[in-house]
């Protein structure tokens, strides 16, 4: 919601305005722990990344950081080792088909531990509303004839007596809308800021303008993949601001600032050795394909 | 002592009768001195062309060396001692006036001032004495006159009020399309935009381009950066006193312009001749018009205009009253489907009342209403909208008296009580057909103020200027008192309780005294050394996190957690005329010293925000320079260079590890070169050339992956760290005068310009992103808001 009269203004001054990548010098800073531990409720392979810092101008991969404990243990105890992969992923794999980590309610703990350092953050597991239709109506340009096709609109209804924040992603054919990295989340209980609104359907933006790419219809044959993930409150902030920092530009732009999640010392402080953040989801998805 | 002289002389007299001249003539002058009156004479100094009072006209006994000017309302008070002078009323620009008067009582004296012959143009309303550069006791003062506005090449060929007080030294922006200034390290809410007495919150028109002052309707401009006089308050660092044309009393006048941006258009003249006049002034905007077949598919639908309209009527009610009605209305709208939309309404009344011609009061009362909205309605989809929208709304009363004591002596005095209704937010909306409104809780102020000010001449060479400004604040109930717990500082605050109030109790409340001092010290007729004290104190604050400030921005009320701001300034100058008054020049250097000034939390939360006291913080600012000014004042070529070197920072816990950084619009160099050259009747050219360092900004160190995003991070914890590179840019103008020989009754001038005229991408801002195609690269962006040269013309009219 905050990004679109941004965008629009930006936009508008785009007939004078211009963006020009150019060379800088950056230096070099000292060097920090990522964690990147978003889990989900799903009977398949859980990862979580742990990997390094690097120098902003470094296109490489992100160095793996190896030799790490990693194991997320439920409030009832129940442990879930993770195990040391390739480039930094730490995995755990259901034990018997049907396995997962799913007590709705529950707090989880994620514990790390890199040489003698100890690393800790919880998250509880939220409920996810069901996802209840997707429509597809048929639009077309009118300042461009041959530009028409489908405009995709998913329904869903906002859990009722709590607080909930959601994470939207949608697949077409496969291949994420908007890209990996860019987020559509909801605000609080999908209304808009941060007013006092619960339980009711979803608002128009979230319904459409996150399941839609900017320039592409839907044709007949394509395939539409909607998920709706339920995050914690700390995690919608975390994901926001990562957002705000990573798509900062232009007239409007935020004063650049480090984000910092939810991952805390072994006497749960919060501390600036280790980045990234931790939380698991319920998820629920539907699949619809465009007919005629 | 006087009865034994008497004694003495008599019994002398008697003895000796040579004595006799000796007493007779000591005698006399005894009595003459006792028996010797001064007596005042006062009245009011107006233009003879179209009545409009004459701001800073000067009144002076050449016999006496005796003088005084004008108040802001063409009043003025001067006391002589008995006897026969010539007075010289005099106003630049125009014809000088010597009046011979037989001083043996007080008595009103009104004038008017004719044009000299030879003058082009219209007339120049605020020339001053041409030493007034040296002789007045301001400092850090600029003022501009309609004419001298006009003249310096703008953007679009637009003359523009604000962009040319940023040509001013101390005054400086972030970049085009930043809707306010910055003045000596001040942030842009702490200036006081006052047009006629009333506050302009937001004194731009689409997004800093424009201002909302009609350079048609604008008699006089006065930018106060220090040293600021009692009768002042509320902001922490200038006042922009912006004073609109009364409406030509003498005959009917119409002026306006066509151009590529805009039109205006203002009509003044007279209800009752010399009596009442009016005058209307409007402008409206018709870029979406003409930019709609250059646009977008997404954004053809837009909308996006401004208007403005200021209306005014005054009436002469007898020699001693005068009453001004004034209302001024501003909006922009800007949007397609999702839209905002904000403006400024203003009304205001005023009474001068001239009690005697020692005594006047200005009586001025104020209705102002500030609002902003934005949402989103899409007609296809009638059964989803949203609309925000949020007000500030103030009432004020506001008495100012001057007291003319003597010639050594003006006493003003006054006070101004204000009071502020805050609606935050209003919203309500529509999702799937079913509607629902929200509304933060409205909140309450009073501010209020009374000073008191003198201001002295000590012979010949010292001026002084003292007094105290004693402010109060209250923010009132009906309304809540949120209160945080502390932690660490920079992280967001947890709520600890509410406290809730009536109607009318006293939530918070803070008074502050304001002492002010200047000092004039001549050190011969051309030069003299300045030196000033002043404390501001500021209730009002706004809220942004952006790099430049949007419309939106939240403009917030002292409460309990948000204590007042302070400043303290001092400034030293040396002001110089020379070549007879040709070349004006000053040097100045001051020191402020800020608390309380507010910072955020890293990602606050600005929108729609209930606990928003709890993404900020806290904390002290500086700032300090150098200002140089030379400026020609007579001769076909003319203008202004300005210099500043200066520093602006911050220390608030929680940000750059506790030590102090560069504030967001400092900048270190600021050069502006100002010229203009009238070759013949017809044609006559001006430029000016601006050049400023880079604006201080944050660069990240490292980078680091998160699900599919790269983000950047400074491991340092630095704040401002890093500057962005220089900013430079030539404007020209050429205007072609079409009715060079007066010889018709429309005058007219076509005006060629060019904005950035060796097309420069000035950089706004440098920002870092994942490159489109390959996601896994970061680069650099630089942006810049005008990259290309803007070539316009336009066409100015006046009948």
């Amino acid at each position: 919601m905050k990004y679109t009269y941004l965008t629009l203004l930006l936009l508008s001054l785009s007939l004078i305005a211009c963006e020009d990548v150019v060379d800088i010098e950056l230096q070099n800073g000292e060097t920090l722990y990522v964690a990147d531990a978003f889990l989900t409720n799903e009977s398949t392979e859980q990862l979580i990344r742990l990997t390094t810092t690097a120098s902003y101008f470094d296109n490489s991969a992100p160095p793996a950081i190896k030799g790490a404990t990693v194991a997320v243990t439920g409030s009832d105890g129940t442990l879930y080792n993770f195990t040391e992969s390739l480039n930094g992923y730490y995995v755990w794999s259901p034990a018997f088909p049907g396995d997962k980590i799913d007590s709705l309610g529950e707090t989880y703990t994620l514990n790390i531990t890199i040489g003698n350092e100890f690393f800790q953050a919880t998250s509880v597991l939220n409920p996810v509303p069901p996802i209840d239709s997707i429509a597809f109506e048929f639009d077309d340009d009118p300042k461009d004839e041959d530009d028409e096709g489908y405009t995709a609109e998913f329904f869903a209804t906002d859990i009722p007596n709590r607080v909930d924040y959601y994470w939207i992603k949608a697949y077409k054919n496969g291949q994420r809308v908007g890209g990996e990295g860019n987020f559509s989340l909801t605000d609080k209980d999908a209304a808009f800021g941060d007013v006092d609104i619960d339980g009711r359907l979803f608002i128009f933006p979230l319904r459409v303008f996150t399941i839609n790419e900017d320039d592409y219809y839907y044709q007949i044959n394509d395939t539409l993949r909607v998920e709706l993930y339920s995050i914690n409150a700390e995690t919608h902030e975390f994901l926001e601001a990562v957002s705000v920092q990573t798509n900062n530009g232009g007239l409007f732009a935020t004063p650049p600032a480090n984000v910092y999640g939810n991952i805390r010392d072994a006497n749960n402080q919060p501390q600036k050795k280790m980045l990234g953040a931790f939380n698991i989801s319920s998820v629920s998805k539907k699949t619809a394909i465009v007919t005629p | 002592m006087f009865h034994l002289q008497v004694k003495h002389y008599i019994c002398a007299f008697k003895n000796n009768p040579m004595k006799h001249i000796t007493f007779i003539s000591l005698f006399l002058l005894f009595f003459s001195s006792i028996a010797q009156q001064n007596f005042t004479i006062s009245g009011t100094i107006k233009s003879a062309s179209n009545g409009e009072e004459l701001i800073g006209a000067s009144v002076y006994c050449k016999a006496l060396s005796l003088g005084t000017t004008a108040n802001v309302y063409g009043f003025y008070s001067l006391t002589l001692p008995k006897g026969t002078y010539e007075i010289t009323y005099s106003f630049i620009g125009l014809e000088d006036q010597v009046k011979t008067i037989n001083v043996t009582s007080n008595g009103q004296y009104n004038i008017e001032l004719a044009e000299t012959a030879n003058e082009i143009g219209e007339v120049i309303v605020t020339g001053e004495r041409s030493d007034a550069n040296v002789k007045e006791i301001e400092m850090s003062v600029a003022k501009m006159d309609s004419k001298q506005i006009k003249k310096i090449p703008a953007l679009l060929g637009e003359a523009d009020v604000i962009k040319s007080i940023q040509l001013l030294p101390g005054v400086s922006t972030v970049g085009e399309g930043s809707t306010g200034f910055n003045v000596r390290g001040g942030g842009i809410d702490q200036n006081l935009v006052i047009l006629d007495e009333a506050p302009v919150f937001n004194s731009s028109h689409l997004l800093g381009f424009f201002s909302v002052f009609n350079p048609d309707a604008v008699k006089n401009v006065t930018l106060i950066k220090g040293g600021i006089p009692s009768e002042y308050g509320g902001r922490l660092s200038s006042i922009l006193d912006v004073r609109m044309n009364e409406g030509n009393s003498k005959e009917f006048e119409g002026s306006g312009g066509v151009g590529v941006i805009f039109s205006r258009l203002a009509l003044q003249g007279p209800i009752k001749k010399d009596k009442a006049s009016f005058l209307i002034a409007g402008r409206r905007s018709y870029a979406d018009i003409l930019a709609k077949p250059f646009l977008r598919d997404d954004l053809k639908d837009s909308k996006f205009y401004f208007y403005d309209l200021t209306a005014k009527v005054n009436y002469q009610i007898n020699d001693k009253n005068r009453l001004f009605l004034s209302g001024f209305f501003g909006r922009d709208v800007f949007g397609s489907g999702f839209f905002f939309d904000w403006g400024n309404a203003t009304s205001t009344l005023r009474w001068n009342h001239i009690f005697n011609e020692k005594l006047f009061l200005n009586l001025s009362a104020y209705y102002s209403n500030y609002d902003y909205k934005l949402g989103v309605n899409i007609p296809e989809e009638p059964l989803d909208n949203f609309d925000w929208n949020s007000k500030i709304i103030n009432y004020s009363i506001k008495p100012d008296f001057t007291y003319f004591l003597n010639n050594n002596n003006t006493l003003k005095f006054g006070g101004q009580s204000i009071y502020y209704i805050f609606k935050p937010a209003d919203a309500s909306f529509t999702t799937g057909g079913d509607g629902s409104s929200v509304t933060l809780p409205e909140k309450y102020a009073v501010e209020n103020a009374v000073y008191l000010q003198n201001e002295q001449k000590i012979g010949s060479r010292i001026t002084l200027q003292y007094g105290i400004r004693l402010s109060n604040f209250a923010q009132l109930g009906k309304g809540e008192a949120r209160y945080y717990r502390d932690t660490v500082p920079g992280v967001r605050k947890e709520l600890d309780r509410i406290e809730n109030y009536d109607d009318n109790e006293v939530i918070a409340s803070y008074i502050n005294p304001e002492p002010r001092f200047s000092i004039n010290y001549s050190l011969d007729e051309v030069s003299s050394l300045k030196g000033s004290y002043n404390r501001m104190a500021q209730y009002l604050h706004l809220i942004s996190n952006t790099v430049a400030s949007t419309p939106v921005d939240i403009w917030l009320p002292t409460n309990n957690n948000l204590k007042p701001q302070l400043v303290d300034q001092v400034a030293i100058g040396y002001f110089r005329n020379l070549q007879k008054n040709t070349y004006e020049t000053s040097a100045e250097v001051f020191y402020k010293d800020f608390q309380n000034q507010i910072d955020y939390i890293d990602n606050a939360n600005i929108f729609f925000n209930q606990d928003l006291d709890a993404d900020l913080l806290s904390g002290d600012g500086r700032a300090y320079g150098l200002e140089l000014y030379v400026k020609k004042v007579k001769g076909q070529l003319n203008g202004f260079v300005s210099y500043t070197l200066s520093r602006s920072e911050r220390k608030v816990d929680g940000i750059n590890k506790n030590e102090w950084y560069a504030t967001r619009f400092d900048k270190t160099h600021i050069l502006n070169v100002v010229a203009s050259y009238d070759w013949t009747k017809k044609w006559s050219f001006s430029a000016n050339f601006v050049l400023s360092s880079g604006t201080p900004t944050t660069f990240p160190t490292s980078r680091y992956e998160v699900q599919g995003a790269v983000v950047p991070h400074n491991s340092e914890e630095s704040r401002n760290n890093v500057r962005i590179p220089a900013y430079h840019r030539l404007d020209v103008s050429a205007t072609l005068n079409l009715n060079p020989d007066k010889t018709k009754k429309w005058d007219s001038e076509l005006v060629f310009s060019v904005y950035n005229l060796y097309a420069r991408k000035n950089p706004f801002s440098i920002y870092f992103q994942q490159n489109e195609d390959d996601r896994r690269v970061t680069e650099a962006i630089q942006y810049s808001v005008i990259g290309t040269l803007v070539p316009a013309i336009s066409y100015n009219f006046n009948f």
